[in-house]
């Protein structure tokens, strides 16, 4: 799988050109320029439509072209010629390949032993827009785009500190995608950092596409539905989290950065609560644990309710169910599992079609359907409710992957209830309670801090505190620099 | 294990108080009651003063002997025979009691819930689900209970203050109009709710901060003791002696009979149930992690999961065991033995293992002079 | 063993909701004292006797669709059986879908099988061990079978069970009627066998249901009735009043007087070998109505009004008091467990003569009314 690469840069540039047309032939977009410098022979190889030609034509081959006569050594047009200002010497041939094929240019000069890489990247990029998935109601609307340079400095102007660290990694053996790993030194967890470079440094793949690859290689546990690692496309969210003493990873061709570690609260916080003030936010997340709670219940509870214990719910309510009920040829059990099928399968259609369409059929598939299905007597009028109510508190979880992990622990509850009633669905959470303790995140427990308890750390859990009173750094994370406000 | 000091003060905290708080709460006010009627509470009290004396003396056995696991301590003292004897006792002990338990659990739900479910799948899926959790390291256990603590006492509280509506608190009157023989003979079934503390074995070794824990044990028999007798003086309350005495789960009917009108809940059965379940696993599991530990310890077993694996068979058997649940209340406090054995345990067992301490420490001092 | 599960499962729709049972006097109860012969289990013979008559009223779900709810027709399930249990599965084999008592929110026991105790007593153990039934239910008993005022079709309700409970519900307004469930029952009966229970009567002629004052129970056996007055009066008695009215005569014209605000003391000493106990009232209200011309805005005219309604109210309290005492021998006031709990000493002297010294015992009964109010003319 390794690529083969002589290594030695000739003197000769002229030899090293005729070894790089064969190394890399039959590529169209890769471009050899030879010219003269002077006395000697120069040659320039890049890829075009990553590099910027104005640049070259301007900046590289123009003075170079043009003081040709007064130069006495190679060194002296690295220092006195070229205008441009990020450029650097490498010795070994295969990094100047990879330069070149990342978009930079590579030059050749005889007489010298080491190659010039001239930074020239430029291509068509996206550009700074609102973050698909995670808007807010306050806050900025940036978003991280695919190129790794401009997201690092995204994340930079909310970090100014010195103590920043923006540590390069190639991963991937043939698509050599660059990451960057960040954190503010005297801050972060060191253990975490250890553990996290350690596993970085086992992947061994040929290609990565996305943080996402990357997320799956060095996840604690595959064997969860629940998300460990959290993905972003704010850099709000990745400088606040390396506040907080935490690790961001991000990742060329990808707008998605990733936080490691990740406990579950995290994944239910949006950072609306805190650009908001304190008692709305305090609000908006108890409502989410209680969406949260009824998003995994809803229709197992149905299910044992109207097939178990009816007593349980006041008997005007029994009747209307039971007459609801009337003639529906389905057990309820079967009537949730279909409901929550078509669902799913409405949900997955809406994402793959075009916008506009995509939210008609929404309101097509949901409104027009649902009413039918009742109509024609195959869904109870109840349960089309009990769906609705599912579906909008599933979606008040900020995290789309813990919302997916979430439809997963949902259906096993309801084939819970159906089998043994509340207790099902009590033993069902239960269970989902101990996978869920005995998960670890790097190291740091996964339901932190709502385990392993310091009161200090519960001002920003269930409800947020005043942000004057938030004056330390989580305990959980053992950060090294503990105190964030005076 | 791994590391030694894990668990906060926090943690030891629920643990303690999750680990005791078992089901006994709502079967034993009618055993009380039965005996000293609206002396319940008085009766409460004082077991709660006697628990937490035994609990500072597990704490100072602890103490004295380097808080090493319980294991360790008794075959130090006694030898490695006698002391791994004493050890499996402890262990069989508990899963006795916590296995009657588990019956009595399920013969409520079954009561209660689900009428023709068998039994076995019941107690099957229990003891699995105990099992996985049993599996992780004492860390998650403590986790767990941190949680279970919260999701327990919340909502209890909150059903119990309810149910004072109905209350009507002369009922608790008249005051010591008991023969002295009644409060002794009542003092057996509430010493017996109070059971679980053996848990203190287990976790004091991998306390992070030794030192304050004996305050925090304090504060959690005090915890404890409140709960119980808040429940017992509204039980009482609620249905005076003489229903008292008749009703097997009294605690069970109070709630049931709840009326909240515009709630979506009429019949708070079914929530009074999720919190038995909540209550009874939350003992099972820490009685079971224990006893796993001992198992673990005294035949030198690499893992905890191997020995959970030998007690299940157990637990199901014993459960199954009982024909009925008369049968099942003369097993759990009936016969001699349980008593004695309990006894021997909890009190002699650690004045013993003091006694025999300070005799070596002496030996010791008298050799090196 | 999973698959096969799902042992409990029974549909909602497949579910009848029983919201009434009334229990009657079967065919052969009279062959109650036979039956206390039996002891070892033979079958044939003890379990074909038709001691009561229990019939199971519930909406019918089966005409109620989608749209509608809880607006159905009542309907009936009647049988004949040795115990209740054994009237639950007679039901069931008469009825298409499951019978479930979980909703049920009336019990009507007809004045009939209160004559049978022991039969009673069976009812009421079955009552209390039975955990499905919901230990709030009301419980009344009938004047006459039970199954005809399931039958009744009241004017302003759908179904009977509705208009009883609305009727109870009205006690909290007027203590003519008092309420009762399940649970205040049966403490009361394990306390002592004793207890009064709200009776319904059916006015035949002008097709109305009515609650007609409370029936003494006395050691699960009906030993007389109260009428609605009377039961103003022990409820007053009793501390249990709400609200409610008291009228006198006064220059030929009665004067209303409503009681909002109540107050009950009782204290109780040995005198000599006897009880005695007294009672204290205090009531507050207002005048309903007295005649027109008549002015009452005097203090005077005020306390002579007073002082009559004390006198009036003191004598029917201390004669509905020594008729409850003397006549039926019941304590509905409360007097055992006042002794019991305030004065324990006393209580374990007298606890083994208890019933005659109750009998024996003389009543003092001192009301002080108050009227704060004259409603809105002079």
């Amino acid at each position: 799988m390794n690529e083969d690469i002589n290594d030695e840069i000739k003197l000769a540039s002229e030899e090293n050109i005729t070894y790089l047309k064969v190394l890399l032939k039959d590529n169209s977009d890769v471009i050899f320029r030879t010219f003269n410098v002077g006395e000697w022979k120069a040659a320039l190889v890049y890829i075009d439509g990553m590099a910027d030609k104005l640049l070259l034509d301007h900046y590289v081959l123009e003075p170079l072209m043009l003081a040709a006569k007064g130069i006495e050594n190679a060194k002296e047009i690295k220092d006195n010629i070229l205008a441009v200002t990020d450029m650097h010497e490498v010795n070994k041939l295969s990094e100047g390949v990879k330069a070149a094929l990342s978009g930079d240019t590579l030059m050749f000069i005889d007489g010298l032993e080491c190659a010039y890489v001239i930074a020239t990247r430029f291509w068509p990029a996206r550009g700074v827009g609102d973050p698909s998935g995670e808007t807010v109601i306050r806050g900025a609307r940036e978003g991280f785009t695919e190129t790794i340079r401009f997201n690092t400095a995204l994340v930079r102007r909310r970090i100014r500190d010195t103590r920043l660290r923006i540590k390069p990694k190639s991963i991937g053996i043939r698509s050599k995608t660059d990451v960057a790993i960040m954190y503010i030194e005297d801050i972060v967890n060191k253990d975490v950092l250890e553990e996290l470079t350690s596993r970085i440094e086992k992947i061994n793949i040929d290609a990565v596409f996305d943080s996402a690859y990357i997320e799956q290689l060095i996840e604690d546990n595959k064997y969860s539905p629940f998300p460990q690692i959290q993905s972003t496309e704010r850099p709000d969210v990745v400088a606040a989290a390396l506040y907080e003493g935490r690790v961001a990873l991000l990742v060329d061709n990808s707008p998605f950065a990733i936080i490691v570690p990740t406990t579950l609260p995290n994944l239910f916080q949006s950072p609306d609560d805190y650009y908001q003030r304190w008692m709305h936010s305090s609000i908006i997340r108890f409502l989410r644990i209680f969406a949260i709670f009824i998003s995994l219940t809803a229709p197992a509870l149905y299910v044992a309710v109207t097939s178990y214990h009816t007593s349980i719910i006041p008997t005007k309510l029994a009747y209307a169910i039971a007459a609801s009920r009337e003639g529906v040829p389905f057990p309820a059990f079967i009537e949730a599992i279909i409901m929550e099928l078509f669902f799913a399968l409405l949900m997955e259609a809406v994402i793959r079609l075009p916008r506009p369409i995509g939210s008609t059929i929404g309101i097509v598939g949901g409104l027009v359907i649902g009413q039918s299905a009742v109509s024609a007597g195959i869904v109870s009028p109840i349960m089309i409710i009990i769906v609705a109510i599912t579906a909008i508190t599933t979606f008040v979880t900020p995290n789309y992957e813990v919302a997916t992990a979430f439809r997963l622990v949902r259906f096993l509850l309801v084939i819970a209830s159906a089998i043994v009633g509340f207790y099902g669905i009590i033993i069902g959470l239960i269970l989902l309670l101990i996978h869920l303790v005995r998960m670890k995140s790097f190291g740091i427990p996964y339901l932190a801090p709502a385990v392993s308890t310091d009161i200090n750390d519960l001002k920003d859990m269930y409800i947020r505190g005043p942000l004057s009173e938030l004056k330390e750094r989580p305990k959980y994370m053992k950060t090294g620099d503990k105190i964030r406000q005076k | 294990m791994r590391e030694k000091k894990i668990i906060g003060d926090f943690g030891l905290f629920t643990t303690i108080s999750v680990a005791i708080v078992g089901v006994g709460i709502f079967s034993c006010p009618r055993e009380v009651i039965d005996k000293v009627g609206s002396d319940a509470w008085i009766v409460t009290l004082v077991a709660g003063v006697i628990i937490c004396l035994l609990l500072q003396l597990i704490y100072t056995v602890m103490m004295k002997n380097n808080f090493e696991d319980l294991t360790n301590i008794l075959q130090n003292t006694f030898g490695r025979i006698l002391g791994g004897v004493f050890a499996i006792t402890f262990a069989m002990y508990s899963i006795y009691i916590v296995s009657l338990g588990m019956r009595e659990f399920v013969e409520v739900i079954k009561l209660y819930l689900l009428r023709r479910t068998p039994t076995e799948f019941i107690l099957m899926t229990t003891i699995l689900t105990g099992t996985y959790l049993v599996r992780g390291e004492i860390g998650d256990l403590v986790k767990f209970n941190e949680i279970s603590f919260w999701l327990m006492f919340v909502p209890a509280f909150t059903v119990l203050i309810f149910t004072a509506v109905n209350a009507d608190f002369t009922n608790l009157l008249p005051v010591l109009n008991n023969k002295p023989m009644d409060y002794l003979s009542s003092s057996k079934y509430i010493l017996f709710c109070f059971g679980g503390i053996e848990i203190a074995y287990l976790i004091i070794p991998y306390l992070k901060n030794k030192n304050n824990s004996s305050r925090i044990l304090r504060k959690s028999i005090m915890f404890v003791t409140f709960f119980y007798l808040v429940v017992m003086i509204l039980v009482l309350a609620v249905f005076s002696k003489s229903q008292s005495k008749i009703l097997l789960w009294p605690t069970i009917t109070m709630i049931q009979s709840l009326e909240i009108s515009g709630t979506f809940i009429e019949n708070w059965e079914g929530i009074v149930m999720a919190f038995w379940i909540f209550f009874y696993f939350t003992t099972f599991v820490n009685t079971y992690f224990f006893s796993g530990e001992i198992v673990k310890n005294v035949f030198k077993l690499k893992d905890i999961k191997l020995s959970s694996l030998l007690l299940m068979p157990i637990i199901y058997v014993v459960a199954l065991y009982p024909d009925n649940i008369a049968q099942l209340y003369t097993l759990q406090f009936g016969t001699t033995p349980v008593l004695l054995i309990a006894i021997f345990l909890f009190v002699i067992l650690p004045i013993l293992i003091l006694l025999v301490g300070k005799n070596r420490e002496r030996g010791g001092n008298t050799n090196e002079t | 063993m999973l698959l096969s599960g799902c042992w409990d499962k029974v549909e909602i729709d497949r579910r009848n909701f029983i919201s009434t049972i009334a229990i009657d006097v079967g065919e052969d109860i009279g062959k109650e004292k036979e039956l206390k012969k039996l002891n070892l289990v033979e079958p044939s013979s003890g379990i074909n006797i038709k001691k009561i008559n229990v019939t199971y009223g519930f909406p019918d779900m089966s005409t109620v669709g989608a749209e509608k709810s809880g607006s159905a027709q009542e309907k009936y399930i009647n049988t004949q059986a040795y115990s209740m249990e054994d009237a639950y599965s007679e039901a069931m084999a008469k009825s298409s879908r499951d019978i479930y008592l979980g909703h049920t929110k009336l019990l009507i026991l007809s004045s009939d099988i209160l004559n049978h105790k022991d039969t009673v007593k069976e009812i009421v153990d079955y009552l209390q061990r039975s955990p499905s039934i919901n230990r709030m239910i009301q419980v009344v008993v009938s004047d006459g079978p039970a199954e005809d005022y399931l039958k009744f079709k009241p004017e302003t309700e759908n179904n009977t069970q509705y208009y009883i409970s609305g009727l109870m519900d009205n006690s909290d307004r007027n203590s003519r009627i008092m309420s009762m469930n399940l649970n205040e029952l049966l403490i009361l009966l394990s306390e002592n066998g004793n207890a009064l229970l709200p009776m319904i009567s059916l006015d035949n002629e002008r097709k109305e249901l009515v609650l007609s004052g409370a029936a003494i129970i006395e050691d699960y056996e009906l030993k007389g009735v109260f009428s609605p007055i009377q039961l103003i009066n022990i409820q007053l008695l009793s501390g249990k009043f709400k609200a409610g009215k008291k009228a006198i005569y006064l220059d030929g014209h009665p004067i209303d007087y409503l009681i909002d605000g109540y107050h009950r003391k009782i204290r109780v000493v040995q005198e000599g070998n006897k009880l005695v106990i007294n009672v204290d009232i205090k009531l507050e209200g207002q005048i309903g109505g007295y005649y027109v011309g008549k002015k009452i805005l005097d203090e005077g005219e005020l306390q002579k009004i007073q002082n009559a309604f004390n006198s009036s109210i003191s004598e029917d309290l201390r004669k509905a008091m020594e008729l409850a005492i003397k006549e039926y021998g019941i304590d509905p006031f409360g007097v055992r467990e006042h002794i019991e709990k305030f004065n324990p000493s006393l209580w374990n002297k007298i606890e083994k003569d208890w019933k005659t010294k109750y009998k024996e015992s003389s009543v003092n009964v001192t009301v002080d009314t108050k009227i704060r109010r004259i409603g809105a003319t002079q």
